[in-house]
């Protein structure tokens, strides 16, 4: 779906001479990329996307597509959550398009901070993901309850996942959240779905185990799911609090360190 | 066919004695309830279920928070209730779930029907425990329609066609687009399909619900009068939608839904 919308960003990863170097970059506002290259032992592309404001207000549109070549390797975080502010009109809808494409024996990893849904905010999101076969894809999408006051008193928030592999959709997730949903909330304060696909992400990650107690069980549920003909796996966590679902995806990510020179979810 | 056969169809099919076995399902209450997320309405009790299984003393041990005068300020220290989780249930299983019983309504195309199967699989890749309990209705519901329900061979021809094609792994065969199919097969006119499949899911879901203990059998007659009221209006804001408008809206349930295997003891299989 997602409409027909002008990119305001565009990236391209490519891997020349031993490192993953952006070969091609464009960005109009609201958007800003900042890149630092060459990191980690596989000389690994990070970059990090920027909107002024450090958020959505509401109307804005931001649309960027995301190309990782053959064998390149594409870190692309944030460096704080994403905001959703509070809507200006009543039906005044913030929206986010990403587009990525990687190639056969590329590897994205999509680290972003959390989106943040405060109070009378409305946000859609769609994010789509093309691999070829023998890609490779880490994707970390995660959404908090608002400021610290807030609990999920947003109007909208509403994210589509769609994934491809060779053509064929192997995951397709859209939630809509809505004004009222806080009754159905229990304790769970933020939610977060990572995504492991293709040779690259899978040979260094494993899912998180699920937690061992019950007491545990209730500040944070862990669930994995394979993806169909086992070419990777989805993790979908709740939990209580921001900061046992960031150690976790940190936990997750850790593997990948040296390769990479960093963890999107730790601080340098 | 005619409009009164169209009718007694309904009826059949929405009676808790066709064996498609949803008895089996509680739509991840179940896991919800052990995982201390969901008790029984205030009143109503919080029985420990038969056989104990662990997470309900959990379930118990909020109860006892909730009686507290003091202790319900704030949604965030309390579990859901019961009916909150039932509806927050079904709205997102409308969400979802009611397009592809349009749509395959809609059409008589079994190519049709594959794309809509293999559709709904994708958006149930993360949570395989709804897509197992789907596919295990879907599959009764098409052997139900093959021996009780065909009333030609035109129509027995198709359910055999689909039951092959689930056989040879060309589809899962989920249960609402099956049931789409087999509803439109039938003459039951599409809206009344769509408010039907709802219905069926909230019986199923208080039925779970007594078994575990959550809810006594009056409360449950009681919670299901008021929530058919829902099932109507869910009916009308879902229904008649496209596929591409599938979407979910419980996300706590869905992911406590796909804990279900990890439960230690249980009763249902989804």
């Amino acid at each position: 779906m997602g409409e027909q919308v002008e990119l305001d960003g565009r990236l391209a990863v490519e891997y020349v001479g031993n490192v993953s170097e952006v070969t091609s970059r464009y960005a109009r506002y609201p958007l800003r990329f900042m890149f630092l290259p060459c990191q980690g032992d596989l000389g690994a592309a990070w970059v990090f996307t920027i909107t002024y404001g450090g958020g959505f207000v509401s109307g804005d549109k931001v649309a960027f597509s995301t190309s990782v070549g053959p064998d390149a390797t594409c870190v692309l975080t944030t460096q704080a959550s994403t905001k959703s502010y509070k809507k200006k009109s009543e039906h005044a809808t913030a929206y986010q398009e990403t587009r990525n494409t990687i190639s056969t024996g590329g590897l994205l990893i999509l680290a972003p901070d959390a989106v943040a849904c405060f109070t009378n905010s409305r946000f859609r999101q769609l994010q789509r993901f093309h691999l070829e076969a023998g890609a490779s894809l880490v994707f970390v999408d995660w959404v908090t309850c608002g400021r610290a006051h807030e609990f999920w008193d947003m109007d909208l928030y509403s994210n589509r996942t769609e994934i491809f592999l060779d053509g064929t959709p192997i995951l397709v997730e859209d939630m809509r959240l809505e004004a009222g949903v806080a009754n159905q909330m229990g304790k769970v304060s933020v939610f977060a779905t990572v995504v492991i696909v293709g040779a690259r992400a899978l040979s260094a990650l494993k899912p998180p185990a699920p937690m061992a107690d019950v007491e545990e069980a209730t500040q944070v549920v862990v669930a994995t799911a394979e993806l169909p003909g086992g070419v990777g796996f989805v993790t979908r966590l709740a939990g209580v609090g921001v900061e046992q679902i960031t150690r976790i995806l940190a936990k997750m990510l850790d593997p990948l360190n040296k390769d990479l020179g960093g963890n999107p979810y730790r601080s340098q | 066919m005619g409009g009164v056969d169209a009718e007694c169809m309904a009826w059949t099919i929405i009676d808790s004695g066709l064996p498609t076995g949803g008895f089996a399902h509680s739509l991840g209450l179940e896991a919800a309830a052990a995982s201390g997320h969901v008790l029984g309405r205030k009143g109503e009790g919080v029985r420990a279920a038969p056989g104990g299984a662990r997470g309900h003393c959990e379930a118990a041990t909020w109860a006892a928070t909730e009686a507290r005068p003091d202790a319900v300020a704030s949604t965030r220290d309390a579990p859901m209730d019961l009916t909150t989780y039932v509806d927050a249930q079904i709205s997102s299983l409308a969400a979802l779930e009611l397009p592809f019983v349009f749509e395959a309504h809609a059409s008589t195309d079994i190519d049709a029907w594959k794309r809509l199967d293999a559709l709904l699989q994708a958006q149930l890749v993360s949570n395989p425990i709804a897509r197992r309990a789907s596919a295990t209705q879907g599959a009764a519901f098409l052997r139900v329609a093959a021996t009780g329900l065909a009333s030609n061979t035109d129509m027995l021809a198709r359910i055999e066609a689909m039951r092959t094609a689930v056989s040879k792994g060309e589809a899962a065969g989920l249960l609402a687009p099956v049931f789409g199919q087999v509803l439109a097969m039938l003459g039951v006119d599409a809206r009344k399909a769509q408010k039907m499949y709802l219905f069926i899911a909230l019986r199923d879901m208080l039925s779970a619900a007594k078994r575990l203990a959550l809810i006594g059998p009056m409360a449950a007659v009681r919670v299901q009068s008021n929530l058919s009221a829902r099932v109507e209006s869910l009916a009308a804001r879902y229904q008649d939608r496209p596929v591409s408008d599938a979407h979910q809206t419980f996300m706590l349930g869905d992911i406590l839904h796909s804990t279900h295997d990890n439960l230690f003891r249980r009763l249902f299989l989804s």
